[in-house]
C-alpha cells in the first residue's frame, strides 16, 4: 500500500453487509461497515464493472488527487490519465465526484458526509475525527477488494 | 317612445314639487363639479318624490300612476288616490265627477259602458304628451336631468322619421331581383301607412279607422327602432326584422362585434403542429403565409441590399415584397404605392429603391408576430414569437408553449398577427414575448416548461442506470447545443475500469455547458413521488426521489414533472429564470427539447399490447380481491335487508349502505392498482409515463391492466334508469356491485355490454359537465374583466381606476407583483436563496463566523436598508422608534419593514443552528457576544477536529451572508409592481381562468353530518354577484371554552330554536260548560338541563307574544310547572279553521273544539328560544378535540352576543350580512377569504383576490360584479353599453345629455385611442410658463444651426 500522502483524505477497510440490486439493472446499492464498525458506508456502484457480494471486504480510499506525488491535479483533467503511474493503478474501481453535503450524526461525535459520483451516491457516517479531512470539494473514490 | 315615462307631471306641465323642494334639488344639481353618478341619483330621488305627490301644488290637478296597458299606450290613472283608498271618509273629487259625467251621453245609448266606467282613465296620446313636453320650463328640465339648451323633452318625441342613407341599409342585388334591407322595407311600410292616413283624412273616413291606422303607424315606427318591443304579441310571421336596437345589441352587434373587436388585416389562421427543433420563442410560418403577410420596412443604408433583392423577387417568390411605397413627395404628399405583382415593374423598382422608401416585404426569419389561440382566457393566450419561415402548411411551435395556449395538435387552429410598426414590435416582444412570460401572473409559477415527451425523456435519461462512454456522451451533448457552443466535458463519473459518464452529467451540461457560463443552479427539491422516510437523509432515497443540484451539477435525483415540468416552483427552469434571467431559461429549455426528441428517437419509446398484459399472478390476485369485495357487499346488503346495519351518523340506512359499499369497492381498485404498479416492469411504458408525470396517472395504468373500477354518475353509483334497477339485465332492487356500475374487467380484458354502458354514461356525464361549465365560467370571466379592466397601479403606488378613484393604496398592501413571487405569495424563498448564496461563495478557506457574529454582521448588512425605512411621525415628521406599532406610527412602509424583519429572522435561525451544532460538539455556543475578555473566542483552545465538525455542518461565512442579504434585497426590489401595470385585468384573468378548470361540486365538512357548503363555480358566482340570499349560509362561532363539550352544547341550544314541544311532558284539555282550559305541563328537569335560562314565565310570554294565536295575557295562568290556557268564546281570534268556509260555522260548541284542537296542534311548534334566522347549529370537533359551533343560517349579530361565544371572532360566509352587521371592511375581508376558500387549491395569489374584494367594496357598499354594480362603479356610457343592455344605456345617455370622458379601457378601444394603462399610463408634462421666461410655445431655436449662425455673424463683424 502506498504511503499516506495528504491527497489521501480517508482510507478504510470495510465489509459489505447489504446489497440491493433490485432497483436498477446496472447499479446496486451496497452497505458496508468498517472493521471497528464505527464507519458506515452506503454506496451505489456499477455492478457490471465491479461485481461485489455480501461478506466481501473492500479497501476504500478517498483522495483529492490521483497523482502519487501528492500534487493537485487541477487543470490536468481526466484526459491525461493514461500513461503515467497513478494511484488508480492500484485499484479496481475508481470514481470521480463531489462531496457536497455534511450532516450531524446521531450522536455528537459522528458526522455524515454525502458524495455524488455523477448521481451514484455515497453516504459515509463515522467519527468526526476521521471524517473532518473531507471538505466540500471534488474527490476520487478508489475501491479494491 | 322609448323614453321612460316622465312621471310627476300635470296639466300645467310643472314638476310636482313644492317650490322649497324644487329650490333645494336645483341647488344640489347645480353644484359645480358634480359627477354623473351623483346627478342620476338626485334625479331618481326627484322622480320618487314626484310620484308620491297626489295633487299638483300649482294647478291643483290630481296625480296618479302612469300605466302602460299595452305596448304603445300610456294612460294616466289620475284619481288613483281616490279609487284605491279604503277610507270611509273619502270624498269623490270634483274633477272626477266632471270626468265621469262626460260619459253620461254615451251611457244613454250603450248600456255596456257603465260596467267599464270605473276603468276609464286619461289617455296620454303622443300628441298630448308632445304638447305637455313643450310646456315644460327650462329649469324643470334640469330637475329631470335634461339639458334644456341642447335637448328639450319634446325633442325626444319623433315628429319626423329619420331615414338613414342607403349605405346603412344596402340592397343586395341578386340575379333577377334585389333584396332590400330590413330597414328599407320598414321605411316603405311607414310611408305607405302615412299615405293611407293622409288619404283617409282627406276622404273623411270614420274616426275609428283613422285611429286604428294611427296606432298601426305607431307600432311600425316602434318596430323600426326596436323589433322586439316588450309586451307586444306579434303574430309569428317568420323572422322578426332587425331594427336599430338589434343592430347595436348582443355579441354580434355593433358594440361588441364591430367596435370593441374588429376584423383586421395582416393576420392569419391555420392548423398547428409541433416541432421540438424550434426554439420556444419561435413560430414556424409556412412560406405560403409568409408571402401574404407583410411588414413595411423602411429602406436604410444597412438594409437596402436585402430589400432590393426582395423587390426584385416580387410577390411570388419567398423573400420578396408585395408593394413599394415611395417616400413622401417634396410637397408633403404621401408617396405612390407600387404593386410588385407584375414582373415588369420589379427590376426598375429594385434599381430605383432609395433610402426613405418603404418596402412591404414578406415575413422573414426574426420578424415579430403575435400568436393566439382561443379562448383567450388569460394574457398568456396571446404571446409574441419570432418568425421562422418554413415549408408546408401549418404553424409550428415548440411543445413547451402548449400549456399557456392550452393547445394540442388534434386539429387545433391558431391565429397570427403581424404588428406593423417598430413601436408595436418593440412593445410586443418586450411585454408579450414568450421569453418574458415564462411564469404565470396568477402566482408566479412557471407555465412554459417541458411537457409530455420531454418529461419522459428527461426521466429516462436521468436514471442512475445510464452510463455512457465518451463517444455517446459527447454525442448527446452535441444534440442539445447548436454545435456552436463550447463544451467543457466534465471528468467521467467512473474512471476505472472504463471511463464512463452518467445520465445526470448530461443534465449538468444542459444547464452549464462550459466554465464560462454564469448559470450555476442550486436546488434541493423533492421529486414527484418522493415520500419522506424517518431517519433517512432524503438524498439517499432508494427511488432517487430527491433532487440536489450544486452549481449546475446534478448530485442526485431523477428528473420528472416537478423538476422539469410546469406548475411547480421547484423546477430547474424556474430556478434558472429567477437566478439567471429568462434568456438562460429559454436556452436550457431549448436544449432539453432537442435532446429529448433525439434521445427518444434513438432509444424508441412506444406502448403496445404487451405493456398492458397482466401477469397470471395479478389476475389471480385481482379476482381474489374482487370476489372478497363482492362477498363483503353481499354481506352488507343482507344486513341492510334485515335492518341490522349500523347507521352512520347523519345518514339514513340507504346512504349508509351506499357509503359502505362505495368504500369497499374503491379499496378494491386501489389495492389492485397498487399491486399492479408494484409488479409491472420498470421498463413498462405506461408506467414510466405515469411515474414521470408526463401523461396519465397510475390509476389509468391500473384501469388498463387490472380493473376499471366503480363508475360514478353525479357523485353516486349508477342510478336506476328503469323501475328499481339500473338495467333490465339485473333483478329488481339489486344493490350488488355489478348492477350498480362496478366494472370488474380491465380495458385489456374488455368490458361486458352492461359495464360498457355504465362506463359510457359516466364518460358522457363528464362531457356534458365540461360543456355546461364553459358557458358559465365564460360569462363570469367577462363580467370580472369588465369590472376590473381599467384598474392599474400609478406612479404613487396606488391602484386606481381610469377615472382616478382609488381602489387600493398599495397593490396587495405590499406593492409586490404576484408574478415575481418565489415562495408561496412571498418574494424570496429563503432556504433556496441561502443554499444558492452558499454555493456561489463557497471557499473552504473562509473563516466560519460565530453565532453572535452572524447576527451582528446581518444587522450591519441591513442597516442601509433599514435607514430608508426610518419611521417618522405622520404630522410633524419627527423621528420615531423603528419598531413603534402604535396607530400614530403606522405608515406605508410597514410591508418593507416586515420583509427586512423576515431576513433577520431567517439569519437568526442560522445562528441558532450553528450554536446548537457547537453545543453538540462540546464547544461554547457564543449565542451572545462575550462580555469579558477571557471569554473571548480562542481558536487555539478548541480542538481543531471539533471545530471542523461544526464547520462542516453549519458553516456561515461572511461572504455567504453578504451575498445572501444582497440577493434577498435585490429580489424584493425586483418584485415591486411597476407603475401602469394593469393589475385589474391580470387579476380578473387570474380568477377567471382557473374557474374554467373547476368542477361543480359541493364540499362536505369533515366529521359533521349533513353540513355541506356550496363550492366551486356556483359559490364564486354567489360571492361576486353579492347575493343577499346564498344557498348555504354558515356562521362560525368560536367558543370561550373549547374543550368542554357541554359548553358547546349549551351554546348550540341557545342558538338553535327550541320549541315548546321540546320541553313538554304532555298537553291536556279540560272542559267546562262554557270554557275549556288547556294545561301544558313542562318538563322542568329537561328545561333546566338545556341551560337556556328560560323559565315557565318566559314561555307564557312567548305564547302571548305570538299575535296570530290571539291569546290574551289574562287567559294564561301559571301553576308550578304547568301553563294553563283558558279558552272561552270571547277569547276568540283565529279558530284554527282554514279558508272562508269556516266563517259560516256559528255553533259555539264546535267553535271551541276547533280552537282547542288548533292550539293543541300549534302551541308545541312555538319557538321559545333560539334565533329566528338560524336553521340549525352543529358542533364541530377538530382533531385536537376542540369544539366550534357552526350555525346554518343568518343572524351573526345574535350569535356574536350569545354567552359563551367569542363574539370578536365570529365569522359568517354571507358577505351581505357581514356588511350589514359589521361594516364594509369586514365585508371586504369576508369576500377575499371566501374566494380564497373556494379557489384555495388553484394556487391563486391572495393579492388578486384582495383586489377583487376591494373593487367590490371601495365605494362604501358591496357592489356585485354585475351590470347593476358596474353602473355604480364608473360612469361611462360606452363601457356600460359595450357590456350589457346596450340600447337602454344609449337611450339614457341621450336623454341625460351625458358626456363620456373616454378614459377607460373599453371606451378607448371603441374610439381607437391609446388607453391609460400599461405603456399608455404615463404622460409627459411640460410647463409652458416658467417664471421670468417667455412662453415655451412656438418654434424652438435649434441648438447647432443657430449657434453656427451666431458665430458666423460674429466672425463677419470681426472682419
Amino acid at each position: 500500500m502506498a504511503t499516506t500522502t495528504d491527497t489521501q483524505l480517508l482510507e478504510e477497510n470495510l465489509t459489505i453487509t447489504t446489497l440491493d440490486t433490485s432497483k436498477y439493472d446496472r447499479v446496486s446499492r451496497l452497505g458496508a461497515t468498517s472493521q471497528d464498525s464505527l464507519t458506515i458506508m452506503t454506496l451505489d456502484i456499477n455492478h457490471d464493472l465491479f461485481p461485489v457480494s455480501i461478506g466481501e471486504s473492500l479497501h476504500m480510499v478517498l483522495a483529492s488527487s490521483l497523482s502519487l506525488d501528492g500534487t493537485k491535479d487541477d487543470g490536468r483533467g481526466w484526459r491525461d490519465l493514461g500513461g503515467e503511474a497513478s494511484l488508480a493503478d492500484m485499484f479496481d474501481y475508481v470514481c470521480h465526484g463531489k462531496i457536497y453535503k455534511f450532516e450531524d450524526g446521531d450522536g455528537g461525535d459522528t458526522i455524515k458526509a454525502y458524495i455524488s459520483f455523477g448521481g451514484l451516491l455515497m453516504a459515509l457516517e463515522g467519527p468526526y475525527k476521521k471524517l473532518t479531512p473531507l471538505r466540500v470539494d471534488y474527490v476520487y473514490l478508489l475501491l479494491k477488494k | 317612445m322609448a323614453l321612460d315615462i316622465l312621471e310627476g307631471w300635470q296639466d300645467c306641465a310643472k314638476v310636482l314639487l313644492t317650490s322649497t323642494e324644487r329650490r333645494a334639488f336645483l341647488k344640489e344639481l347645480r353644484r359645480p363639479g358634480i359627477d354623473n353618478l351623483k346627478r342620476t341619483q338626485i334625479c331618481k330621488k326627484i322622480n320618487e318624490q314626484c310620484r308620491k305627490a297626489k295633487i299638483c301644488p300649482y294647478c291643483n290637478a290630481h296625480n296618479g300612476q302612469i300605466r302602460k296597458p299595452a305596448a304603445l299606450k300610456l294612460v294616466h290613472d289620475k284619481y288613483q288616490a281616490y279609487t284605491k283608498s279604503n277610507a270611509k271618509s273619502k270624498v269623490e273629487p270634483a274633477a272626477l265627477t266632471a270626468f265621469r259625467s262626460t260619459f253620461d251621453e254615451i251611457k244613454k245609448t250603450n248600456t255596456e259602458v257603465d260596467k267599464h266606467l270605473k276603468k276609464a282613465m286619461d289617455d296620454l296620446n303622443p300628441l298630448r304628451v308632445l304638447n305637455l313636453f313643450k310646456m315644460i320650463s327650462p329649469s324643470d328640465c334640469e330637475l329631470l336631468g335634461i339639458n334644456p339648451a341642447e335637448g328639450r323633452p319634446e325633442m325626444f318625441l319623433w315628429q319626423y322619421v329619420p331615414a338613414p342613407p342607403v349605405c346603412i341599409r344596402p340592397s343586395v342585388a341578386q340575379e333577377s331581383a334585389s333584396t332590400e334591407d330590413d330597414l328599407t322595407t320598414k321605411l316603405a311600410e311607414i310611408v305607405h301607412i302615412s299615405s293611407l292616413i293622409r288619404a283617409a283624412l282627406q276622404k273623411g273616413q270614420p274616426l275609428q279607422t283613422i285611429v286604428e291606422q294611427w296606432d298601426y303607424l305607431q307600432l311600425q315606427i316602434a318596430l323600426y327602432i326596436n323589433s322586439d318591443v316588450p309586451n307586444l304579441q306579434q303574430v309569428g310571421n317568420g323572422k322578426p326584422i332587425r331594427g336599430f336596437c338589434q343592430r347595436l345589441k348582443g355579441k354580434q352587434g355593433r358594440f361588441r362585434g364591430n367596435l370593441s373587436g374588429k376584423r383586421v388585416d395582416f393576420s392569419g389562421r391555420t392548423v398547428i403542429s409541433p416541432d421540438p427543433n424550434l426554439g420556444i420563442d419561435q413560430v414556424a410560418i409556412p412560406i405560403l403565409v409568409a408571402k401574404n403577410l407583410t411588414y413595411p420596412e423602411r429602406v436604410q443604408d444597412h438594409n437596402i441590399k436585402k430589400l432590393r433583392k426582395c423587390v426584385l423577387n416580387g410577390s411570388d417568390v419567398h423573400p420578396g415584397a408585395q408593394h413599394v411605397i415611395k417616400k413622401d413627395k417634396d410637397n408633403g404628399e404621401p408617396g405612390d404605392t407600387i404593386s410588385l405583382k407584375f414582373p415588369q415593374v420589379r427590376k426598375r423598382q429594385s434599381q430605383q429603391l432609395t433610402v426613405g422608401d418603404v418596402v412591404e416585404r414578406h415575413l422573414e426569419d426574426g420578424d415579430i408576430v403575435l400568436f393566439n389561440r382561443q379562448p383567450s382566457l388569460h394574457k398568456l393566450s396571446i404571446m409574441s414569437h419570432y418568425v421562422k419561415v418554413r415549408p408546408w402548411r401549418t404553424f409550428r411551435l415548440n411543445e413547451c408553449v402548449c400549456t399557456p395556449y392550452n393547445a394540442d395538435f388534434d386539429g387545433d387552429e391558431m391565429n397570427l398577427h403581424v404588428p406593423q410598426t417598430e413601436e408595436a414590435r418593440t412593445e410586443a416582444i418586450n411585454l408579450m414575448g414568450v421569453k418574458n412570460n415564462l411564469s404565470t401572473p396568477k402566482n408566479g409559477e412557471p407555465i412554459i416548461s417541458a411537457t409530455q415527451d420531454f418529461i419522459t425523456a428527461a426521466y429516462l435519461l436521468s436514471s442512475k442506470d445510464n452510463f455512457f462512454d465518451r463517444k455517446t456522451f459527447t454525442n448527446y451533448c452535441m444534440y442539445m447545443v447548436d454545435g456552436n457552443e463550447h463544451l467543457d466535458v466534465p471528468p467521467p463519473a467512473i474512471l476505472k475500469p472504463q471511463a464512463l459518464w452518467t445520465g445526470k452529467q448530461v443534465f449538468s451540461i444542459l444547464m452549464r455547458p462550459n466554465k464560462q457560463s454564469p448559470v450555476k443552479v442550486n436546488l434541493d427539491a423533492k421529486c414527484r413521488d418522493y415520500k419522506a422516510k424517518a431517519g433517512m437523509c432524503p438524498d439517499m432515497d432508494p427511488n432517487d426521489g430527491w433532487l440536489v443540484v450544486r452549481n449546475s451539477e446534478v448530485m442526485c435525483g431523477r428528473m420528472d414533472k416537478t423538476t422539469v415540468g410546469s406548475g411547480k416552483k421547484d423546477s430547474i427552469f424556474y430556478i434558472i429564470l429567477r437566478d439567471f434571467g429568462p434568456d438562460a431559461a429559454v436556452i436550457a429549455m431549448n436544449r432539453l427539447s432537442k435532446i429529448s426528441a433525439r434521445y427518444l428517437t434513438n432509444e424508441g419509446f412506444s406502448i403496445g399490447i404487451s405493456d398492458v398484459y397482466p401477469s397470471a399472478k395479478l389476475t389471480d390476485r385481482k379476482n381474489e380481491l374482487v370476489t372478497k369485495a363482492y362477498e363483503e357487499c353481499d354481506d352488507l346488503i343482507r344486513k341492510f335487508k334485515d335492518g341490522k346495519l349500523e347507521k352512520a351518523t347523519g345518514c339514513n340506512m340507504e346512504e349508509t349502505l351506499e357509503n359502505e359499499i362505495s368504500g369497499k369497492l374503491s379499496i378494491v381498485r386501489q389495492l389492485a392498482g397498487d399491486y399492479c404498479i408494484d409488479t409491472l416492469s420498470k421498463h413498462n411504458s405506461p408506467l414510466i409515463m405515469a411515474k414521470s408525470g408526463s401523461k396519465g396517472s397510475s390509476i389509468n395504468v391500473a384501469q388498463m391492466v387490472a380493473v376499471v373500477g366503480q363508475q360514478i354518475i353525479g357523485g353516486q353509483r349508477v342510478p336506476d334508469g328503469f323501475q328499481d334497477r339500473s338495467l333490465p339485465h339485473f333483478p329488481k332492487n339489486a344493490r350488488q356491485p355489478l348492477s350498480k356500475g362496478f366494472v370488474r374487467n380491465s380495458f385489456f380484458t374488455g368490458l361486458t355490454p352492461t359495464e360498457f354502458l355504465f362506463h359510457a354514461i359516466s364518460g358522457r356525464e363528464g362531457l356534458v359537465d365540461t360543456a355546461v361549465k364553459t358557458a358559465e365560467t365564460g360569462y363570469m370571466s367577462r363580467r370580472l374583466m369588465k369590472s376590473l379592466e381599467d384598474l392599474s397601479t400609478q406612479y404613487d403606488d396606488t391602484v386606481r381606476n381610469s377615472s382616478g378613484g382609488i381602489v387600493q393604496f398599495q397593490f396587495g398592501a405590499d406593492k409586490l407583483d404576484p408574478v415575481d413571487m418565489e415562495g408561496s405569495a412571498v418574494p424570496v424563498h429563503f432556504d433556496r436563496t441561502w443554499t444558492h448564496a452558499e454555493n456561489l461563495t463557497w471557499n473552504n478557506d473562509d473563516r466560519c463566523l460565530l453565532p453572535y457574529e452572524i447576527k451582528i454582521e446581518c444587522e450591519k448588512l441591513l442597516a442601509n436598508q433599514k435607514s430608508k425605512y426610518a419611521r417618522k411621525g405622520l404630522l410633524r415628521q419627527e423621528p420615531l422608534e423603528y419598531l413603534d406599532q402604535s396607530d400614530y406610527a403606522i405608515d406605508e412602509l410597514e410591508s418593507a419593514r416586515d420583509f427586512v424583519a423576515t431576513i433577520t429572522k431567517y439569519v437568526g435561525g442560522l445562528a441558532e443552528k450553528m450554536a446548537k451544532a457547537r453545543m453538540r460538539a462540546g464547544l461554547k455556543d457564543f449565542v451572545d457576544a462575550p462580555k469579558k475578555s477571557n471569554e473571548r473566542h480562542d481558536k487555539s483552545k478548541e480542538e481543531t477536529a471539533r471545530r471542523d465538525q461544526v464547520e462542516r455542518v453549519a458553516k456561515v461565512s461572511q461572504a455567504t451572508l453578504k451575498m445572501f442579504v444582497s440577493l434577498c434585497l435585490d429580489k424584493y426590489a425586483k418584485a415591486h409592481v411597476e407603475p401602469g401595470h394593469a393589475v385589474g385585468a391580470v387579476g380578473a384573468q387570474s380568477i377567471g381562468e382557473p374557474g374554467t378548470q373547476m368542477t361543480l361540486k359541493t364540499f362536505h365538512f369533515a366529521g359533521v353530518a349533513g353540513m355541506s357548503i356550496t363550492q366551486g363555480v356556483p359559490r364564486i358566482k354567489e360571492i361576486i354577484n353579492a347575493s343577499k340570499v346564498i344557498s348555504t349560509p354558515v356562521i362560525t362561532c368560536p367558543l370561550l371554552n373549547r374543550v368542554e363539550e357541554t359548553a358547546a352544547k349549551v351554546v348550540k341550544g341557545r342558538i338553535e330554536k327550541t320549541y315548546i314541544g321540546d320541553v313538554l311532558r304532555f298537553i291536556e284539555d279540560m272542559w267546562s260548560a262554557k270554557a275549556a282550559t288547556m294545561c301544558l305541563s313542562v318538563d322542568m328537569d329537561l328545561l333546566n338541563s338545556m341551560h337556556l335560562g328560560i323559565t315557565v314565565g318566559h314561555m307564557a310570554n312567548a305564547i302571548v307574544a305570538n299575535k296570530k294565536l290571539k291569546i290574551k295575557s289574562n287567559d294564561i295562568s301559571l301553576v308550578n310547572d304547568c301553563i294553563f290556557v283558558r279558552i272561552t268564546h270571547e277569547s276568540g281570534g283565529n279558530m284554527g279553521a282554514r279558508g272562508p268556509s269556516s266563517k259560516k260555522l256559528d255553533e259555539p260548541g264546535s267553535d271551541l273544539l276547533l280552537r282547542v284542537n288548533f292550539l293543541r296542534r300549534v302551541l308545541p311548534t312555538l319557538a321559545i328560544s333560539g334565533y329566528p334566522d338560524a336553521t340549525r347549529a352543529i358542533i364541530q370537533k377538530d382533531k385536537n378535540d376542540e369544539h366550534t359551533v357552526l350555525v346554518e343560517g343568518y343572524g351573526i349579530k345574535a350569535c356574536m352576543t350569545t354567552e359563551g361565544v367569542i363574539g370578536t371572532k365570529c365569522t359568517t360566509n354571507s358577505v351581505m350580512e357581514c356588511f350589514q352587521v359589521l361594516g364594509i371592511e369586514a365585508a371586504r375581508t369576508t369576500i377575499a377569504k371566501e374566494i380564497a376558500g373556494v379557489m384555495g387549491d388553484m394556487g391563486i395569489d391572495p393579492r388578486h383576490m384582495q383586489l377583487l374584494a376591494d373593487v367590490m367594496t371601495y365605494k362604501g357598499e358591496v357592489l356585485g360584479i354585475t351590470r347593476f354594480g358596474l353602473s355604480k362603479m364608473r360612469d361611462s356610457v360606452l363601457q356600460l353599453a359595450s357590456f350589457e343592455k346596450t340600447p337602454d344605456h344609449l337611450f339614457d345617455a341621450a336623454a341625460g345629455m351625458k358626456t363620456d370622458q373616454i378614459e377607460g379601457v373599453s371606451e378607448c378601444i371603441i374610439m381607437g385611442q391609446t388607453m391609460g394603462v400599461g405603456t399608455g399610463g404615463f404622460k409627459v408634462v411640460q410647463s409652458l410658463e416658467k417664471p421670468n421666461q417667455p412662453l415655451l410655445v412656438g418654434m424652438k431655436t435649434t441648438q447647432f444651426e443657430d449657434a453656427w449662425r451666431w458665430e458666423q455673424t460674429e466672425r463677419k463683424k470681426l472682419r
